[in-house]
């Protein structure tokens, strides 16, 4: 082949794209690809109307059969569920990739905090605070629907579970040692220290870079008083500098922990291989269905160290600003704000989570099936629960920022380096906004 | 007058009708993707920011100074060069031992076949899992093979990570390699050999002389075919290792999913594609030079 040829081929070919290009720069603009300025076409609500819930599977047993049944008695249209992914990547790609194609085939999707910030941000929602209002959530946690449900002065979610990182023990490896369940730092190294023998651990951590370092990193932030976001505090630096104790200078974790997920955090837990673990409280039925919640693991009081306070979160219902049902789509959301829904909905999909709606807690028959409602209520005396802090480049923040603390936690960057380069990375996310 | 339409032409009309429908999709379904991600990878395009506005070079440039992108680039070359060199290696090497006549010659050959009927996410978080150092066949064996007490953290270990990851998709792709391979060597006359042999040629000097210059051409279209699914590989780190300790596995694919998924960065994500694409089009293009020249 003649060069010239094949220069005149990449020739063809770069103009055809740039004169494409062109074109296509005509076609849109930010707005409009950005899901925003374009109304669609709305549906009048009839028995007729159909609309269609994104959520994990519910499941075919009686708690399934009784919250399809209240869905279908409370309101006067069909509600289709359709299941999300199993594992909380797929789900933020899926819904991710739907939001913003302008997919309208979704009409409510159910997402966490950190799909619901970004969500909002990219104005992918539809507000909902015509139909669901702040009286409807007077009985959720209290700051929480400024942190994550408002933007703008509009309402955009309704939450649905109410879930804390709780702190995991297996009371059988402590009983076994005859050691106290830690209740301050001191303790808590000393029982870690005492229970790391024989191939065990005194600690067992999720630091997966997906998500699990990244939650793990926010409550050691909060339980010495400083905050994941901001590198510079003095508790941020003595939480970052305990964790990296925890492997090389106390021994009680293994460095393993960077390849632990929730997933193989829960079964090397089931199986003793470590005596504490702060794991979300979704975890909990795993524990049960093993034949150990209760018995042999089970869930102690936050310790003291600088502070009790641990992460809660919430998985919330938002409706699709493409969606052309949307009024069908805000009435489902007001009826999952109702106590009877949010405790049916928990046991339908098999959270067992206590619910976001914290009047729930006190009824013995709604809760009557859920996993931890009791264990909840010490953490709200304690005082133990924050709202976590995060930003709509959150999802940027797991990838690089915990990079970065993977990277420390190696040995492959010093102490320094790591807070220079993670404050950094936190200053350049933060800053794209 | 009416014009006579002769039956060539009526033949190529047909034969355009028949092929147009396939013509029409393959160009919506390839040609304007290419278009639309050569556009999008000159805008500043970010939906967290509601910003989309014309940059033209300005992704290209980010990139060039992004240290986590480099990192990609780099293992992405290096997963590449080695995952390419051993397949090749094992791969003609299995597909010989597959060629010989020997007793349990069949079951070799669907065991071989296996690795490569398995879909790439479900050998990802199976390996996950191998290479967990509580529960992983991996260190478990190494230990049963004289090692005793030998622990490696795999997955928490920048090179270790890597290495896992080379390892496993080696093991994935090498069967694939080796079946077509088998095919083509199945196909060598049997006179060549037996010449070979009259003229006193040695096993290794009928290997190098005889047999691989006559499925030269299949060798190169497999290395080319191979190498291409090599630099836009991306399941195995998304379930294996999500990228990381750190960076250290986070392969281009990777990274482009990170910026169009996760950060709704759809102008780098559509440059880091550019890249890729470019990478993989350079490839190609030599690799079917080299084809060309060979005339066997």
């Amino acid at each position: 082949m003649k060069w010239g040829k094949v220069r005149k081929g990449t020739a063809l070919l770069l103009s055809g794209i740039c004169m494409s290009s062109m074109i296509l720069s005509g076609c849109s603009t930010a707005e409009e690809d950005a899901g925003a300025g374009q109304e669609t076409e709305q549906e009048e609500v009839s028995a007729d109307t159909e609309i269609t819930v994104y959520t994990p599977a519910i499941n075919e047993d009686e708690y399934g059969k009784e919250f399809k049944k209240y869905v279908e008695e409370n309101l006067d249209f069909k509600v289709n569920f359709e299941a999300e992914p199993l594992l909380y990547a797929d789900t933020v790609n899926k819904a991710t990739t739907m939001l913003a194609s302008g997919d309208d085939s979704v009409d409510v999707y159910f997402i966490d905090e950190i799909m619901q910030l970004s969500f909002m941000s990219a104005d992918f929602l539809e507000p909902i605070e015509d139909v669901v209002t702040e009286e409807d959530m007077s009985e959720f946690l209290e700051g929480y629907e400024d942190k994550f449900l408002k933007k703008d002065g509009h309402i955009y979610g309704v939450p649905a579970d109410f879930a804390g990182i709780l702190f995991f023990v297996n009371k059988k490896m402590f009983d076994d040692a005859d050691i106290a369940i830690p209740t301050d730092q001191e303790e808590f190294i000393d029982a870690a220290k005492k229970l790391t023998k024989d191939g065990k651990y005194g600690l067992l951590e999720a630091w997966d870079k997906a998500s699990h370092l990244q939650d793990n990193l926010n409550r050691w932030c909060l339980m010495f008083g400083g905050n994941f976001y901001d590198w510079t505090l003095d508790g941020t630096k003595e939480a970052i500098k305990f964790m990296y104790d925890l492997v090389h200078t106390y021994k009680v974790t293994s460095i393993d922990n960077l390849s632990v997920d929730y997933e193989t955090g829960n079964q090397k837990f089931v199986d003793g291989n470590a005596a504490m673990y702060f794991q979300w409280a979704g975890s909990v039925p795993s524990y049960e269905n093993a034949g150990k919640y209760g018995s042999e693991i089970i869930c102690a009081p936050m310790p003291e160290f600088k502070t009790n306070k641990t992460p809660m979160s919430s998985w919330m219902w938002v409706v699709n600003k493409k969606s052309s049902k949307k009024e069908a789509a805000k009435e489902y959301a007001k009826l999952m704000a109702s106590p009877e829904a949010q405790a049916l909905y928990m046991k339908a999909c098999g959270r067992l989570s206590p619910t976001a709606n914290l009047d729930v807690w006190n009824d013995a028959e709604l809760t009557d099936g859920l996993l931890t409602v009791e264990e909840h209520k010490q953490y709200v005396e304690d005082d133990a629960f924050e709202a976590r802090t995060l930003s709509e480049r959150h999802s940027e923040y797991m990838d690089t920022v915990t990079g970065t603390l993977q990277e420390y936690l190696m040995d492959e960057i010093s102490y320094e380096e790591c807070l220079e380069k993670g404050q950094q990375q936190i200053d350049e996310l933060l800053g794209k906004n | 007058m009416k014009r006579k339409i002769t039956l060539s032409r009526r033949k190529t009309i047909f034969a355009w009708m028949c092929v147009l429908p396939v013509l029409v999709i393959r160009l919506w379904t390839t040609a304007y993707p290419v278009v639309a991600m050569s556009y999008y990878s000159l805008l500043d395009y970010d939906l967290i920011r509601r910003k989309k506005e014309f940059a033209g070079l300005q992704n290209i440039r980010n990139l060039a100074k992004n240290k986590q992108f480099l990192e990609s680039l780099s293992f992405t070359v290096k997963f590449t060069m080695i995952s390419i060199c051993f397949i090749i290696v094992l791969g003609v090497a299995l597909a010989l031992l597959m060629k010989q006549n020997f007793g349990g010659r069949k079951l070799i050959r669907t065991v071989a076949l296996i690795p490569w009927g398995l879909s790439m996410i479900v050998v990802s978080i199976a390996a996950l899992w191998a290479f967990d150092d509580t529960y992983g066949i991996v260190n478990d064996l190494i230990r049963r093979i004289g090692f005793e007490g030998y622990h490696f953290t795999w997955l928490a270990d920048k090179s270790g990570a890597q290495v896992a990851v080379i390892i496993v998709n080696i093991w994935k792709n090498v069967s694939f390699f080796a079946i077509i391979m088998l095919a083509a060597f199945q196909g060598i006359p049997g006179e060549l050999f037996e010449s070979a042999r009259i003229d006193g040629a040695s096993n290794w000097k009928i290997l190098f002389h005889v047999s691989l210059p006559y499925v030269m051409r299949t060798f190169i279209i497999m290395i080319i075919f191979v190498g291409v699914s090599q630099i836009n590989s991306f399941e195995i780190v998304y379930a294996m290792t999500k990228g990381g300790p750190g960076t250290t596995t986070s392969l281009l694919a990777y990274r482009l999913y990170m910026e169009a998924t996760k950060n709704m960065n759809y102008g780098m994500a559509s440059a880091i594609t550019m890249v890729m694409f470019l990478v993989t089009a350079v490839y190609g293009i030599i690799g079917l030079r080299i084809y060309r020249k060979v005339d066997y």
